[in-house]
């Protein structure tokens, strides 16, 4: 059952905009740290090394090849350890980062249960689920990428703005099954495009202080790995069973976000034509079979 | 080619095996246990691609959505059918795929040929265990398979490559049925379906 809408606030807060431009600035700098040591290890290492001992580790002076590449690991490791200490000092998320949480049927994230913040659970499991299936993919965009928690949060208004209808509709009690399973259906399909174009992964590739716009950029794939979260939650219903475990949703999500991809990518490319109709029609064929 | 009898029998004693079998939560890991079974008699493993099975598990689950309304007609056909369909998708995503990715990979066969025939064996197992299991669940006797079968299994493998839709007539063929080589897919065109509509004055 969805419930009503509450009276929330028609927008993100100012706090919690702040807040999470400040929790993705952290993790941009934790993702560029990682790969500037990445860099500094396989690349600029072995290119000092070379500089200094043009023979190479076939020649005589091998000792300092070794003290040059121990010099970069260390410097690795220390700059890794100072940002994991940091990034876990502001965020205590424990259960997110090992996927041992429990998830609730998709209309409950759009409840507003937490007035101060009607947002914050939404665009906390949902950040966490898109960064495990971003994750799971090793092609380099990928590697290179983030999810943005600010556009997650985002993507919460987007769908809460034309959610007054749709509560309305399930507070009827008229309502039948086949209507129910058509609105969460309807809820998917909104949630999905709100997401596509708010455009949580981006690839970071440039320092976070540098110029704003320039240092994110879409990930292609971002469809695939959007789809397994909204399956994650969709596929959860009042009797989750296994589902309702985050792990457990999440491997169907992918799962089947693998499988359907190119369907679902051509519903999306009709949305303009038909209102979203046939996206809510294919995430009804697949709830009906699984 | 020796049935799982076993899973057979529980499967067929599920009270909703008809519907929790278009279920994703329900087929894979059904499959995934025959399949272990499977190779397990052929004293080989497998590994299982995910995304392939899962793709054509919903495939199949469209094409079965798109022909439902025929199971009114012939009930026992229609489980037929919806078997041989079942083999069109799996067997193409072994046979038939456009990349180097195939359902199955096989170890512990001697040669390539082996590994082939090993997968494409395993695969016609488990759908033909589900068909009789599905048959048994509708209170209809288990059905015997065709004692030919090795004279035209290569042609069968051959020919599901080309064309996978041609795997629904080499089932039924297994099960003893005349096969609509002409138009295998379309359903209602099967003799039994057919002969069912005439009966009840439909054509």
């Amino acid at each position: 059952m969805i419930p009503p809408s509450p009276p929330v606030l028609p927008q993100q807060s100012a706090l919690t905009t702040a807040e999470l431009t400040l929790k993705d600035g952290l993790r941009a700098l934790g993702l560029n740290v990682q790969l500037g040591a990445h860099w500094l290890v396989e690349d600029l290492g072995p290119k000092l090394a070379q500089q200094i001992d043009p023979d190479g580790i076939n020649g005589r002076r091998e000792k300092l090849h070794a003290l040059v590449d121990s010099a970069a690991r260390g410097t690795l490791s220390t700059l890794v350890t100072v940002q994991q200490r940091a990034s876990a000092k502001a965020m205590a998320d424990e259960p997110y980062r090992s996927l041992d949480f429990t998830l609730l049927p998709l209309a409950d994230y759009f409840s507003g249960a937490n007035r101060s913040n009607p947002s914050g659970l939404f665009a906390e499991v949902f950040y966490w689920l898109l960064r495990h299936a971003l994750a799971a993919r090793t092609d380099t965009p990928a590697r290179h990428a983030m999810v943005h928690q600010l556009a997650v949060d985002e993507a919460f208004w987007i769908v809460q703005s034309a959610q007054a209808g749709l509560a309305q509709r399930f507070d009827a009690s008229t309502d039948t099954d086949i209507d129910l399973a058509q609105d969460h259906a309807a809820l998917c399909a909104r949630l999905l495009r709100a997401l596509i174009t708010t455009e949580p992964v981006r690839v970071t590739t440039l320092l976070p202080w540098a110029h704003a716009d320039a240092n994110t950029v879409p990930v292609p794939e971002l469809l695939q790995v959007v789809l397994a979260a909204v399956l994650a939650v969709g596929c959860v219903t009042a009797s989750g069973g296994n589902l309702s475990r985050a792990a457990d949703g999440l491997r169907l999500g992918q799962q089947i976000a693998m499988a359907r991809r190119a369907s679902f990518a051509a519903a999306l490319a009709q949305g303009a034509r038909d209102d979203g109709a046939a996206l809510s029609a294919e995430f009804t064929f697949i709830f009906r079979h699984t | 080619m020796q049935l799982q009898d076993a899973l057979i029998e529980d499967w067929a004693r599920q009270t909703e095996l008809r519907s929790d079998i278009l279920r994703w939560r329900w087929f894979e890991p059904a499959f995934r246990e025959a399949l272990a079974q499977a190779c397990a008699q052929q004293g080989a493993q497998a590994h299982l691609h995910d995304a392939l099975l899962c793709r054509a598990f919903f495939d199949w689950a469209h094409d079965v959505e798109t022909h439902q309304h025929l199971e009114t007609v012939d009930p026992l056909d229609f489980r037929q059918a919806m078997a041989g369909l079942l083999l069109q998708h799996v067997l193409a995503a072994q046979l038939h795929g456009p990349g180097p990715d195939r359902l199955l990979a096989v170890h512990g066969a001697a040669n390539a040929t082996d590994h082939r025939d090993l997968a494409a064996t395993s695969i016609t197992v488990i759908v033909l265990s589900l068909l009789q299991a599905l048959r048994l669940h509708a209170g209809v006797p288990k059905a015997a398979v065709d004692a030919e079968l090795q004279l035209y299994w290569s042609s069968f493998l051959e020919n599901a490559a080309q064309q996978p839709a041609t795997a629904i007539c080499y089932l039924d063929r297994m099960m003893g049925l005349e096969p609509v080589w002409s138009t295998p897919t379309l359903i209602g065109e099967r003799p039994a379906m057919r002969a069912a509509m005439a009966t009840s004055g439909v054509i």
